[in-house]
C-alpha cells in the first residue's frame, strides 16, 4: 500500500483545515500523526478514510482515489472517538457485524481482546463507560487487520492500564501482521516509543515528516552561561529558551554536526537530547517558524 | 468475500433490522387489539388487523425512513461505499414494502378466523373517507396525508397489496429524503424546510393520483391535478423513482462528520 498526498487542501467557508499538504507513506510502519487541537489531523484522516473529500489537491492509495472506491475503502479502517449511545447490540454481535464487512477480521483475536480489556459480554454497548467504548474501537481497529488502520485519539476515556494494553497490542500485532497503522494523538510522551515515523501538522500545514530516530537526533538543548550559549546558537533554529540567573538553556532544531558538538563541549556547554514531547510542544508554539 | 457484494449485505442487514422493528410494532398492535377485545371497549367492533396496520404503517414507514439516513455513517465507517449503502437500503425498502402487506394480511385473516370462531365479536368495515370540504386548510392536508387510498384485499388482493406497498414505499422515501437533506447540514435550514415541503407535495400528489386512478372522490382543491388515467398511472411510479434519485443525489458525495 502506498499513500500519496499531493497539495491536499480542505477549505470550509470560514476556515482552512488543510493547506497544501504533501507527503507519501510507503512502508508498513506505525506512523504518529501529531498536532495540536484544530491542526487538521482529523480532516486529513477523514479524507484518507473516504469520510469526506478534499477541496483541492489529491490523495491516492496505490494510485487510486479512495473516495467511493469499494476495493480501497474496504482496506482502510478509521476508528475515532465515536459515541455508541444508540447501540443496543452487545459486544460480540457488534463485532460479528463488523466481521461481515472486513475480509481480514480475526474474531478469535477480537474475543481475546474483549477479555483483555475486560469488556462485559452481557451488556448492551450503549451502557458501556467511555473507556470501554474506546476499548471497543481499539478492538475493532486491531481485529479488522485492514492494510491501513487509523486510530484517531481513540484512547479517550481509557484508564492508564487499558491504554498500556492498547499500546502493547498495537506493537505486537503490527509485528505479527505488518500493516500501516496511523496513530493520531496528543499523548506524545506516552506513545512516542510506538512510532517508526512522525508526521507533525500545525495549523493545517505539514511541519515535518521524519523517521522517529532521525527526528530526535535533530533536537538538542544547549545549556551554559548566557553569553556562551547565545553566541553558540545564534545561527541555529531556536525553538525555546529558558533562563535562570546567568545560566541559559536553548532548545535548537536541526542536526548538530560532530564538530559543533565538540566545539560546544570545549566551551563548557552541555548538550542534551530533546524528547518528542518537547519537540512537539515547542515546534507548534505560536511564534516559532 | 468480495467488496462488490457489500450492497447485498447492507440489503440483508437493513431488511431484517427494519422487519424486526415492524414485528415489534405489529406485536404492540396485537396486544392492544386483544386488550380492547377482552375489555370490549368498542361495542360496534374494531378494525381488523390489516386495516389498522394500513393506517399505522404510514407513520411507521415515514419514521423508519427518517432513520434510514443514520445507517450511512455506520456503513461508511465499515468501509462500504455510499453507492452500496444506497443500493442496499433501496432494495431492503422494496423488500419490506412488498413483504409487510402480505404479513399484515396473513395476521389479519388468522386473527379474524380465531376471533370470529371463538367469540361473537365481528370486525367493522373500514372507514377510509376523507373530508371533501375546504374549510380547514392545514387540517385537511394532514388528514389527506394520513388517510390514504385503501382497497380491501378481499375485493382485489393484487390491487390492495399493490396500493399498500406503493403507499408505504413513498412514505419511507419521504422520511429518507427529509433526513438525508437535513442530517448532514449540507444545505441551509431554508433548503431543509424546502425538502419537507417537497416531500409533502409529492405525497399529496401521489395520493391524489392514486385516488383518481381508483375513482375515489378527490377534494376540490386538488381537482386541478386531474389528468388522463395513463399519465396518472405513469406518474404514480415516476414520483417514487424521482424520490430515489433525489436521495441518491443528496447522499452521493456527502461528508461523514467525525
Amino acid at each position: 500500500m502506498t499513500i500519496k498526498v499531493e497539495n491536499l487542501s480542505l477549505h470550509y467557508s470560514n476556515h482552512i483545515a488543510l493547506d497544501n499538504v504533501s507527503f507519501s507513506l510507503k512502508e508498513k510502519k506505525i506512523y504518529g500523526l501529531l498536532g495540536r487541537n484544530g491542526a487538521g489531523k482529523t480532516s486529513l484522516l477523514s479524507i484518507l478514510a473516504s469520510f469526506s473529500e478534499q477541496s483541492s489537491g489529491s490523495l491516492t492509495i496505490n494510485g487510486i482515489t479512495p473516495f467511493e472506491n469499494a476495493e480501497i475503502m474496504q482496506q482502510v479502517a478509521f476508528l475515532y472517538d465515536r459515541d455508541y449511545k444508540d447501540e443496543s447490540d452487545k459486544v460480540v454481535p457488534l463485532l460479528q457485524d463488523v466481521q461481515r464487512y472486513r475480509p481480514n477480521f480475526d474474531m478469535d483475536y477480537a474475543e481475546e481482546l474483549v477479555a483483555k480489556f475486560k469488556l462485559p459480554k452481557d451488556k448492551a454497548v450503549k451502557y458501556f463507560s467511555k473507556g470501554m467504548q474506546s476499548a471497543l474501537n481499539v478492538i475493532i481497529g486491531l481485529a479488522a487487520r485492514t492494510p491501513i488502520t487509523i486510530f484517531d485519539e481513540v484512547y479517550l476515556g481509557m484508564d492508564a492500564p487499558s491504554r498500556d494494553i492498547f499500546y502493547k497490542e498495537v506493537l505486537a500485532d503490527q509485528q505479527e501482521h505488518p500493516r500501516m497503522i496511523i496513530l493520531s494523538t496528543h499523548l506524545v510522551s506516552e506513545m512516542d516509543y510506538l512510532f517508526d515515523d512522525v508526521l507533525l501538522l500545525n495549523k493545517g500545514e505539514l511541519l515535518l515528516h521524519e523517521g522517529y530516530d532521525s527526528l530526535l537526533a535533530k533536537g538538542a538543548s544547549i545549556t551554559g552561561s548566557s553569553e556562551t550559549v547565545e553566541e553558540f546558537v545564534k545561527d541555529m533554529k531556536q525553538i525555546h529558551e529558558t533562563q535562570l540567573g546567568g545560566t541559559k538553556s536553548v532548545m535548537v532544531y536541526g542536526a548538530l554536526r560532530e564538530e559543533e558538538k565538540q566545539a560546544a563541549l570545549a566551551k563548557g556547554l552541555e548538550i542534551a537530547p530533546l524528547s518528542l514531547h518537547e519537540l512537539f510542544v515547542h515546534l507548534t508554539e505560536e511564534g516559532v517558524e | 468475500m468480495k467488496s462488490s457484494n457489500n450492497y447485498l449485505k447492507v440489503m440483508t442487514d437493513m431488511f431484517f433490522i427494519q422487519l424486526f422493528w415492524a414485528f415489534g410494532v405489529m406485536g404492540v398492535m396485537l396486544i392492544i387489539g386483544i386488550v380492547r377485545l377482552v375489555l370490549q371497549f368498542q361495542a360496534n367492533g374494531q378494525d381488523n388487523f390489516y386495516n389498522s396496520f394500513f393506517v399505522v404503517a404510514t407513520f411507521f414507514f415515514f419514521v423508519i425512513g427518517i432513520m434510514a439516513t443514520s445507517f450511512l455513517p455506520h456503513y461508511v465507517g465499515h468501509g462500504v461505499t455510499r453507492k452500496d449503502y444506497f443500493k442496499g437500503a433501496s432494495l431492503a425498502l422494496i423488500g419490506m414494502a412488498i413483504t409487510l402487506p402480505f404479513v399484515a394480511w396473513g395476521i389479519s385473516v388468522l386473527t379474524e378466523f380465531v376471533v370470529e370462531n371463538v367469540t361473537s365479536f365481528s370486525f367493522r368495515e373500514p372507514n377510509m373517507e376523507v373530508s371533501i370540504d375546504d374549510s380547514n386548510f392545514i387540517g385537511n392536508i394532514v388528514e389527506f396525508l394520513i388517510v390514504t387510498p385503501f382497497v380491501e384485499p378481499e375485493s382485489n388482493w393484487v390491487l390492495a397489496i399493490g396500493i399498500f406497498s406503493l403507499k408505504i414505499l413513498v412514505y419511507y422515501l419521504a422520511g429518507w429524503l427529509i433526513s438525508a437533506a437535513l442530517a448532514f447540514y449540507r444545505f441551509s435550514i431554508v433548503i431543509g424546510i424546502g425538502f419537507i415541503a417537497i416531500s409533502i407535495v409529492l405525497l399529496t400528489v401521489e395520493n391524489v393520483l392514486l385516488r383518481s386512478v381508483l375513482s375515489l372522490p378527490i377534494p376540490n382543491r386538488y381537482a386541478f391535478l386531474a389528468m388522463p388515467e395513463g399519465i396518472a398511472i405513469a406518474a404514480l411510479f415516476i414520483i417514487p423513482l424521482g424520490m430515489f434519485y433525489l436521495i441518491r443525489v443528496l447522499t452521493k458525495r456527502v461528508s461523514i462528520r467525525v
